[in-house]
């Protein structure tokens, strides 16, 4: 049982929760992953460590509300205790000294590159963090990514804040200044497959963390299978990081969509109640 | 009481069948298959074994189990004292009496296997196991005077239970890391429900709890914790991680949504209990029809678990009956249940629809050649044989690779060539000093008693380092 | 008298006292338009209809405003249009609009997967009413590629805690439609606008949850919702449904007409079918019937059940089995029950397959079985009973025994329809009723003494003045009995509760007389669906312990399994849900539910409702009737060849019955302290034999055990 320290929604549908998991805490690395299971019944999901304190002994992830488990899990409380998180898993992002790095987040994204923009930022490069929302109600975190970024550019789809528009917008930035040595995206598949659409013709190094559908998370099922420069890799034992212009992105927003009509069943009877 | 003087008993060949759920009722529940055998039925069983004096049985047991004196204790009708043999050299009776491949071990040399009425060893096993379980209070062996050594043992399968039984007895102080939120192991999420009920796997490892065993699960070492970290405060480690790798037979559309590796379809059951869904929250598919490749004891574990939830299932082999590598008495419940058999068939293309999901499997005909390596005889492609079945499920059940995660992330130790943690197979020893390994880790996917042979065997060894 | 007016250039003659959207929309001109509704009066909230009018400096709302004799109008001039845009802007910067603007949007559907089961509505994308939503059709009709003013998004938690909807207020562009539809059509006054400038929100007093202010789950609010703030729960993730199929509500005897709402041949949703005449509907029909019919429980496929487990079988091995099982059962030794929830048609083939297949005469009802000692009364008066819609003619109405709090909350508008044009409300309930502050008078007996103020009001309208007003309730009697005496048409309504009384023999009795008396219209409003067509089949003998002894086969048509079966009979179990207890030895059926099959049902009127399936059965359930035809013809007896539901119903019309037909004679049954069957509660607002609570959420909230 893991004691849950904080839990709250920051923007629309989108929380962070705070536990108190000293091991985790104090082997974590920028890039890795954590697996949360509420109850008993419960199904086990994969969320990134975006955030922790090894001294307290917390770890901090942002969820997206999206489906039966992560609605209950935002039903919970401080003090009140998950059945399983596990961790850390999958492996930590390559962090070097490249140069100039953009960190590119949208949704739990802006919250999951914060520990890796930090951490390239230690380690001497210059930082642009990009964050994308909808429209500034659902930005979050700009304070700390402002702490470990050069410069902070924000995108928001109506144009409330920073620039109007989205991902598409990455062209522009690209081709304004000195270019990248390497790019990174978190957030959802189609935010991480355009924004590989849009460093491409760059020939920039871009990397994305890959958030498919997991169960052990420790490369025992393989559910979490995904196509990358023509052969099979397990994201939680290969991944979750990988190079965004090799990863076959249409089976991939096929294989997250695998147990769609199953989940909105749960939906479906679990809001009722 | 018997009667004095002792007659010269009659061999009696009636090898006594234990009681099963009928086919036609079982194909529908998660309920274990085989019933087990009465009081009656194992003093009964008990009192045929000759009692060998050079009993074949013992040299053919991974543990070393002393097979004739428990029998006599069940054929004295002293439960409690053959409960205790048993217990010796078998921390886990009860999952060794099901899942065990008798026939291969203590059974094939029986002195009456040849006359056709094989001592069923395996089955008072189970009966022991269960009959200890039943009574109000196990009884707990006694345990030798605290050493002060640490041992850590990583994995909370077959091998690690073992292990930690023989050490926790041997005085050491043991703390078991799991990295699933379950223990058991493969006996957790791998062998089904029917097969063996789940609240035995609780039943012995909450035994070894109240021997004093520590467990820590949803602790992945090399992850949560480094090796040499667990080593600084250890002063031994056992690594039992098990064969959790799965392979996928290769071949394209091994992606499209309704491929599973078996052990994907069994932990979603099984750990996850995705049988209750929607009750319980981790979702399974009610898939049609459904292929299993492979033709072990996972594959047929596989499609009987796939019968059990609605499905059509289908072993697709590319030997024949007599090749399938999976325990008979398991074939025969798979048949009996109603899975179908393709054998000499090679799966060599998975076929999807435009949704990604698996609509069918094209296969090719093959015979059999001459003989290979291992003595089965190999199967040959049929050039321009190929054929299409209908599916929307295919599940590969063709073996697993040593889990990587502790060879990756510790330095030290000499991996071999399967990804598999090299050891001296005598002692369990690793490359690495004070670190031992064995089970599937060491040897690749095998059977749960020889895992537990290595256990052992590794043990020992750890408990005359520790000694020294 | 006629004017003349100018809209657009047209010249148009209109009557006084329309306003000028009224005047356009009857004659094809189309003002946009947010907060207007059909059946709602005029609230000029949302301005989206402001036009110019010649002479005026201002620009004001055509659903306001009424049409002046000369009077020249523009709905679409440049500044009307500019105006409606600016306006609609500040709508969009308070809500969640992002999508509405995104150029990107299109890649949504395919890419963004888990956006439809959002927690929290953050765009269209995520929200149950993309694609039905009314600001969406007019950023569209518009043309909108911005916003222009500084987005808010007020933050606000979305309330989760009541049964059947969420509310999600900040998504709502306070155009009142829900606030106004409660009050106006419903009466009641749940809802309130709190708060005030951009602090406004729609909540109810003291922002309690609906359960505790009052709401009776009417879904009349959800209904007329423009936006996604009101959603249902079950519905969140569904989209817009692809078709609609009118059809009955069969879950109490009223008729109410619905329109379900069906999307991937799946039902989806209920809503009043207007177009037939159903304004509104309780929540049993608004908000049960998706999870009722969709239950993940639903019967597929025939089990065959024995001591040692069950199994699944094909149609044709169970229908062999039940024939052969009936064909071995000695005479008499096979008895039916059948629940009066099902159709006319299901109930006349299972009438003659207990005669002529079955070749006995024990056929028999859970459903009467609640009317006990009363049953022959209610019988009789079931001979009078009248359409709900006499209540407009009343002048007072005497309710017996009603309570609309949640279920028959439709009866509760009708009576407060017809007390504000006029009539009195008398009601008589031992409890605290919707109608407690309602009613112009409420005699409140002592539970169990009902019948003795019904005989009070009939010894007092017999006598005319009486003196005996020794107790206050005697008094509150005499002057109902005046009120009654003077009226010019009374109605006396009874409720569920008085029809299932544990007195209802003398209850029923008494109100016998009372119309007798008064020369009242009388409605009848029993839970059982088609009760009045289980009495025309003549199904009216009760289900008794004693009447299911000595069986060998008992065959349950949407009836549960009755406890203490004695004699363990074989089982033949028809119905949609597996039993709730084991059965020992049987057969499970699967049948349709009232959304897979065409049929009929006699409503509490008597009038003839229909059925229209709008979905198929899951798996192989067939409609009971087909089952039993199926079984009759394997048994080889003629005369169950029918081809659909029409040819049944056809041969049902044209023939008479009689109770007598089965030989157990009704009243020699019902003797006082007969141990009857009461499985089902009525309060359990059962279906087929399950309370709603055991299928249905939300009905455990507010049916708690």
């Amino acid at each position: 049982m893991v004691k849950i320290l904080e839990n709250k929604m920051i923007v629309p549908n989108i929380c962070t929760i705070t536990v108190f998991a000293p091991e985790i805490a104090g082997s974590v690395k920028a890039g890795q992953f954590a697996i949360l299971r509420v109850d008993e019944d419960g199904e086990r999901i994969p969320l990134t460590v975006s955030d922790w304190d090894a001294e307290r002994g917390t770890i901090t992830m942002v969820y997206v509300m999206v489906g039966k488990t992560t609605q209950k899990l935002a039903t919970l409380t401080t003090n009140d205790t998950l059945a399983t998180v596990v961790g850390p898993l999958g492996n930590p992002m390559e962090i070097d000294l490249f140069g100039k790095v953009i960190c590119i987040g949208g949704c739990y994204g802006n919250a999951s590159i914060y520990p890796i923009a930090r951490a390239l930022k230690e380690k001497g490069n210059r930082v642009t963090s990009i964050i994308e929302g909808r429209s500034s109600y659902m930005l979050y975190w700009q304070e700390k990514l402002k702490t470990v970024s050069d410069q902070l550019i924000v995108i928001t789809r109506d144009g409330s804040q920073g620039k109007a528009g989205h991902i598409g917008n990455l062209k522009s930035i690209l081709a304004a200044g000195t270019p990248p040595d390497r790019v990174i995206v978190n957030g959802c598949n189609y935010l991480m497959m355009r924004a590989a659409q849009e460093t491409l013709p760059f020939k920039i190094k871009t990397i994305v963390s890959l958030n498919t559908l997991m169960i052990d998370g420790t490369g025992m099922c393989g559910v979490c299978r995904v196509t990358v420069n023509s052969s099979t890799k397990f994201a939680c034992v290969d991944g979750p990081h990988f190079d965004a212009h090799e990863v076959d992105w249409d089976e991939l927003a096929q294989r997250r969509k695998a147990y769609l009509s199953e989940e909105v069943q749960t939906l479906r009877s679990s809001m009722a109640q | 009481m018997s009667e004095e003087p002792k007659p010269k008993p009659k061999i009696d060949l009636n090898r006594r069948e234990m009681p099963k759920q009928e086919e036609h009722v079982r194909s529908h529940n998660f309920l274990e298959v085989a019933l087990g055998y009465t009081a009656e039925l194992a003093m009964a069983e008990a009192r045929r074994c000759l009692q060998c004096k050079k009993p074949f049985c013992i040299a053919d047991c991974p543990v070393q189990i002393k097979i004739p004196e428990f029998i006599q204790a069940i054929a004295d009708g002293d439960f409690a004292a053959g409960v205790r043999i048993l217990k010796e050299r078998n921390s886990l009776p009860s999952v060794c009496g099901r899942v065990c491949p008798q026939e291969e071990q203590c059974e094939k040399h029986c002195a009456l296997t040849k006359r056709g009425g094989t001592i069923a060893v395996g089955r008072l096993e189970r009966f022991l196991g269960d009959w200890e379980a039943a009574q109000p209070e196990m009884a707990l062996p006694e345990l030798s005077s605290p050493t002060g050594k640490k041992v850590a043992i990583i994995g909370g399968g077959p091998a690690g239970l073992t292990a930690a039984a023989d050490l926790i007895k041997a005085g050491h102080q043991v703390v078991i890391y799991e990295a699933l939120h379950k223990m058991g192991g493969v006996l957790y999420y791998g062998i089904p429900e029917f097969r063996l009920p789940k609240a035995i796997v609780d039943r012995e490892v909450d035994y070894l709890r109240r021997l004093g065993v520590e467990m820590h699960t949803d602790f992945v070492v090399g992850k949560t914790r480094s090796m040499d970290s667990i080593l600084e405060e250890f002063d031994a480690v056992f690594v039992a991680t098990g064969a959790g790798l799965p392979w996928f037979m290769e071949m394209s559309g091994n992606n499209f949504n309704g491929v599973y590796s078996a052990n994907e379809y069994l932990t979603r059951i099984n750990l996850m209990k995705g049988y209750a869904y929607p009750k319980n929250d981790t979702p399974i598919k009610r898939h049609r029809k459904v292929a299993v490749l492979g033709g072990g004891n996972v594959a047929m574990d596989c499609a009987r678990t796939a019968l059990r939830l609605g499905a059509e299932a289908t072993i697709v082999y590319r030997r024949s009956r007599t090749e399938l590598p999976a325990r008979l008495e398991e074939i025969e419940n798979a048949e009996e249940e109603g899975v179908k058999f393709h054998y000499l068939t090679l799966p060599v293309r998975t076929i999807g629809d435009d949704r990604f999901n698996v609509t069918a499997l094209e296969c090719l005909k093959m015979e059999l050649g001459e003989p290979d390596a291992s003595g089965r005889r190999s199967p040959v492609p049929i050039p321009g044989s190929e054929f299409i079945l209908p599916f929307d499920s295919v599940i590969h059940a063709i073996g697993n690779s040593p889990n990587p995660l502790i060879p990756q992330t510790t330095p030290g130790l000499t991996i071999g060539r399967k990804g598999n943690i090299v050891i001296d197979s005598e002692t369990g020893k690793t490359s690495k000093e004070r670190v031992w390994a064995g089970g599937d880790i060491a040897t690749g996917a095998a059977t749960v008693i020889s895992a537990m042979g290595a256990a052992r065997k590794a043990a020992s060894s750890i408990h005359e380092f520790l000694m020294s | 008298m006629s004017l003349q007016i100018t809209i657009d250039g047209r010249s148009l003659s209109v009557e006084k006292g329309q306003t000028l959207l009224q005047v356009a929309r009857e004659n094809g001109i189309d003002i946009p338009t947010l907060c207007d509704f059909p059946g709602l009066p005029s609230h000029g909230s949302c301005r989206m209809c402001v036009v110019e009018i010649e002479g005026r400096s201002n620009t004001p709302t055509a659903c306001t405003t009424l049409a002046e004799d000369g009077m020249v109008v523009q709905t679409n001039s440049p500044i009307v249009q500019a105006q409606r845009i600016e306006l609609l802007k500040l709508l969009l910067s308070e809500h969640t609009s992002s999508c509405l603007i995104c150029t990107e949007k299109s890649h949504c559907d395919e890419c963004m997967v888990t956006l439809r089961k959002a927690g929290v509505t953050t765009g269209c994308r995520s929200c149950s009413m993309d694609g039905a939503c009314a600001l969406q059709d007019l950023v569209e009709r518009f043309g909108i590629t911005e916003i222009g003013y500084p987005v808010r998004y007020r933050m606000l938690p979305v309330q989760k805690q009541d049964p059947f909807f969420d509310r999600d207020y900040n998504l709502c562009i306070l155009c009142e439609r829900c606030v106004r539809v409660c009050e106006e059509n419903h009466f009641s006054s749940t809802l309130t606008l709190a708060g005030r400038g951009t602090d406004a929100i729609v909540s109810t007093a003291f922002g309690r949850t609906h359960i505790e202010a009052g709401c009776s789950f009417c879904g009349a609010c959800v209904e007329v919702c423009p936006t996604g703030t009101l959603s249902e729960k079950t519905r969140k993730w569904d989209g817009k449904p692809e078709r609609e199929v009118s059809t009955t509500c069969p879950l109490c005897s009223l008729g109410c007409q619905i329109d379900l709402l069906v999307k991937n041949d799946m039902v989806i949703g209920s809503l009043p079918a207007h177009a037939s005449g159903s304004d509104m509907l309780c929540v049993k029909g608004r908000f049960g019937i998706t999870e009722l019919v969709n239950h993940p429980t639903r019967l597929g496929h025939p089990i065959a059940v024995n001591r040692e487990g069950s199994l699944p079988v094909s149609w044709e091995q169970a229908i062999e089995a039940a024939a052969e099982k009936i064909s071995s059962c000695a005479p008499g030794k096979y008895g039916m029950l059948i629940s009066a929830d099902c159709s006319n048609e299901t109930l006349y083939v299972a009438r003659k397959f207990v005669r002529e297949a079955a070749r006995s005469n024990h056929l028999r009802t859970s459903s009467t079985a609640l009317y006990g000692d009363g049953l022959p009364v209610l019988q009789r008066l079931y001979g009078l009973a009248q359409p709900l819609s006499v209540l407009s003619e009343a002048d007072i109405i005497l309710c017996l025994g009603f309570d609309g709090t949640y279920a028959q909350s439709v009866v509760d508008v009708g009576l407060h329809r017809a007390k504000k044009h006029g009539a009195k409300l008398v009601t008589l309930n031992a409890n605290e009723h919707s109608l407690s502050k309602a009613a112009d008078e409420w005699l409140r007996p002592e539970p169990g003494e009902e019948a003795d103020v019904i005989e009070m009001l009939v010894e007092n309208t017999r006598m005319g003045e009486q003196q005996n007003r020794l107790s206050p309730i005697a008094s509150q009697a005499q002057r109902v009995s005046d009120m009654l005496l003077k009226s010019r048409q009374a109605i006396i309504l009874l409720g569920p509760a008085f029809l299932t009384h544990p007195d209802n023999l003398f209850l029923l009795k008494a109100v016998e007389r009372l119309v007798a008396q008064t020369a009242a219209q009388l409605i009848i409003l029993p839970d059982s669906a088609n009760l009045a067509g289980a009495f025309r089949t003549g199904i009216i003998t009760p289900a008794t312990t004693a009447g299911l002894q000595d069986l060998e086969v008992l065959h349950l048509v949407g009836e549960t399994v009755p406890p203490h079966l004695p004699d363990q009979p074989f089982i033949l179990y028809q119905n949609i849900y597996p039993p709730r207890r084991d059965l020992p030895a049987g057969l499970i059926l699967p049948a349709a539910a009232f959304t897979e099959e065409d049929g009929t049902f006699l409503d509490h009127a008597g009038r003839t409702r229909s059925i229209q399936r709008a979905v198929p059965a899951p798996g192989e359930a067939l409609p009971s009737w087909q089952i039993l035809c199926r079984i009759a013809r394997k048994l080889g007896v003629a005369g169950f060849d029918y081809e659909n539901a029409a040819q049944v119903r056809a041969e049902y019309e044209t023939t008479g019955f009689t109770g007598a037909d089965f030989a157990i004679s009704v009243p020699g049954l019902l003797q006082p302290g007969l141990d009857v069957f009461q499985w089902v509660r009525r309060e359990d607002h059962a279906y087929m034999g399950f309370p709603l609570g055991t299928l249905v959420a939300g009905f455990r909230r507010l049916y708690p055990e």
